[in-house]
């Protein structure tokens, strides 16, 4: 349990318990909602296809779904651990890129001026019509996907991080200064962990980016990966392998995201702001 | 200490340039002898708070100077003798009670002087009363003991001058009474210079030896007032008939004159 108290030298004796985490119950009762939704779909969906004869090439029912990852669950595993590391990877650059190129911004004028503009304007850029060009550049390995991967992802963390270095106390900002404290000690003892939640919330829209830049560079050229198998599947109108494959990208999207949670509550037991009601 | 004594010759402060310029203050002279509690009592947009970041500082006037100790600010500023509370606590949030009091000293003094700035912190908390809260982070504490850090935090330097923004300005009414005796407590035990911006008469006489009431258009001190009520000051000095005649001469200096 990270309760804020975690972080003090003295723990405060009168300070009240406060979990900020639901235990295995209430996220339980928070879950079966949902999970019974999407259960009642499945059987429908299952009940639809074979209640209207629809084609196992049009639409492939759950079961026959269930029984063709399991059958093929080595190519799919192998796949989805090529997919893994481009987004893993790319996702890495992504943070080092968008981080520095925020504080960057934040600390030289001159680079506010002349840089932010330009990462504006390259937003507007379509960025998926990118990856055949990375392929043509630097052939079917990794290299093109964290590429996309990156110019996918970095704008969200950049964007963020930036409101955040910029959203510092006046009154603290007037007091630093006051007792002589350069701009780079304003900028590390206090932007930048300021910056910290406006931070996660830029890094939680950038990991399922990383995601799609992934999937769409294997799209458009490679030779292992899930993407690179749901198009595998798609000309041999395996319709079950493309859903398999969709399936596991999904699921890695949300293993992901739910990764980065952890990072930022363990973060937040040195950082309590990071949580929203700390703030 | 003895030579701390504030001065500000012909203080004149505008802003913005043409037709737009505006003249915050005007020409402003003001003399705080070292040790005394001082009250810059004014309507809001009187210039108090520009005044104050003047003496500070913060801000350069257009024209004139200001001298402490015959010295100029910037020289007291390098000296850390001058100690500034804004409105807000402005605390780290991931910071104890404890780093945040030190955080202002230990930038001035660097990694040498660490061992002293977590010893002067130290005793800055224990001087506001918040020994027992140095390990609890901001969002543990109250609006109250966050502005006492805050206090701490100026303290810690062991200034010589305390400059306040309206420090309880967002504080309730019963906290605020709180503060103000505590305020006067710490004054009284360490004997610094406080300037203090209020827009609140009762504030101003409860914890002031002399009140400067500031008119606006152009900012300026309309009169001088020293409040002649015994110390220690406790709530009973709010049913002295002395307090209702001071309070009453500075609520006629703040109305409003009727438009000629």
């Amino acid at each position: 349990m990270a309760t804020a108290t975690g972080t003090a030298r003295t723990p405060a004796p009168a300070a009240p318990e406060r979990p900020d985490r639901p235990g295995p119950r209430a996220w339980l009762s928070a879950v079966w909602p949902s999970a019974l939704v999407l259960l009642a779909v499945l059987v429908l969906w299952e009940l639809a296809a074979v209640a209207f004869g629809v084609s196992q090439f049009v639409l492939a029912t759950p079961s026959a779904i269930a029984a063709e990852t399991w059958a093929s669950r080595e190519l799919l595993l192998a796949a989805a651990w090529v997919t893994t590391q481009e987004i893993v990877y790319g996702f890495a650059i992504s943070i080092a890129v968008g981080v520095l190129l925020a504080v960057l911004i934040a600390r030289f004028h001159w680079l506010d001026r002349a840089l932010y503009p330009l990462v504006v304007l390259f937003q507007v850029v379509p960025k998926v019509a990118l990856a055949p060009i990375f392929i043509l550049w630097f052939g079917y390995g990794l290299t093109p996907k964290l590429l996309l991967v990156v110019v996918i992802a970095f704008f969200p963390i950049t964007l963020n991080m930036l409101v955040g270095l910029k959203s510092i106390d006046s009154d603290l900002l007037l007091l630093m200064r006051s007792v002589g404290a350069t701009r780079n000690q304003i900028l590390l003892r206090v932007q930048v962990p300021t910056s910290l939640p406006y931070l996660f919330a830029g890094l939680r829209i950038a990991i399922t980016l990383a995601v799609i830049g992934a999937v769409v560079a294997e799209f458009a050229g490679a030779s292992d990966g899930l993407g690179y198998l749901i198009q595998f599947a798609s000309t041999q109108l395996d319709t079950p392998l493309m859903f398999s494959a969709l399936i596991l990208v999904s699921l890695l999207g949300l293993a992901l995201y739910y990764g980065m949670s952890l990072v930022e509550i363990a973060l937040a037991r040195r950082f309590p702001h990071i949580r929203a009601d700390v703030r | 200490m003895q030579s701390r004594q504030i001065s500000a010759e012909g203080v004149r402060m505008r802003f913005g340039s043409g037709s737009a310029a505006q003249t915050v203050l005007d020409d402003l002279d003001l003399t705080i002898r070292p040790g005394g509690f001082v009250t810059l009592l004014g309507p809001s947009g009187c210039g108090k708070s520009t005044l104050l970041k003047i003496l500070g500082g913060i801000l350069e006037p257009t024209s004139g100077r200001v001298l402490i100790g015959g010295r100029p600010v910037r020289d007291a500023v390098g000296d850390r003798q001058i100690g500034l509370v804004p409105q807000r606590p402005a605390l780290l949030p991931w910071k104890t009670a404890l780093e945040n009091a030190g955080l202002l000293r230990q930038i001035a003094t660097g990694a040498r002087g660490r061992t002293e700035t977590a010893q002067a912190a130290e005793r800055a908390l224990a001087l506001v009363g918040l020994a027992d809260a140095r390990g609890k982070l901001p969002h543990q504490l109250s609006g109250g003991m966050a502005q006492r850090v805050s206090i701490a935090r100026a303290l810690a330097m062991d200034p010589a001058i305390l400059l306040m923004d309206e420090p309880f300005g967002a504080l309730d009414a019963i906290t605020r009474d709180e503060m103000n005796e505590k305020l006067a407590e710490i004054w009284a035990a360490t004997g610094k210079t406080i300037v203090f911006v209020t827009h609140s008469i009762s504030e101003a006489i409860f914890l002031s030896d002399t009140v400067h009431v500031m008119g606006a258009d152009p900012g300026r001190v309309v009169e001088t007032l020293d409040i002649e009520l015994a110390r220690p000051r406790t709530r009973e000095v709010f049913a002295d008939p002395l307090f209702a005649s001071y309070s009453g001469r500075l609520r006629s200096l703040l109305e409003p004159k009727a438009a000629v």
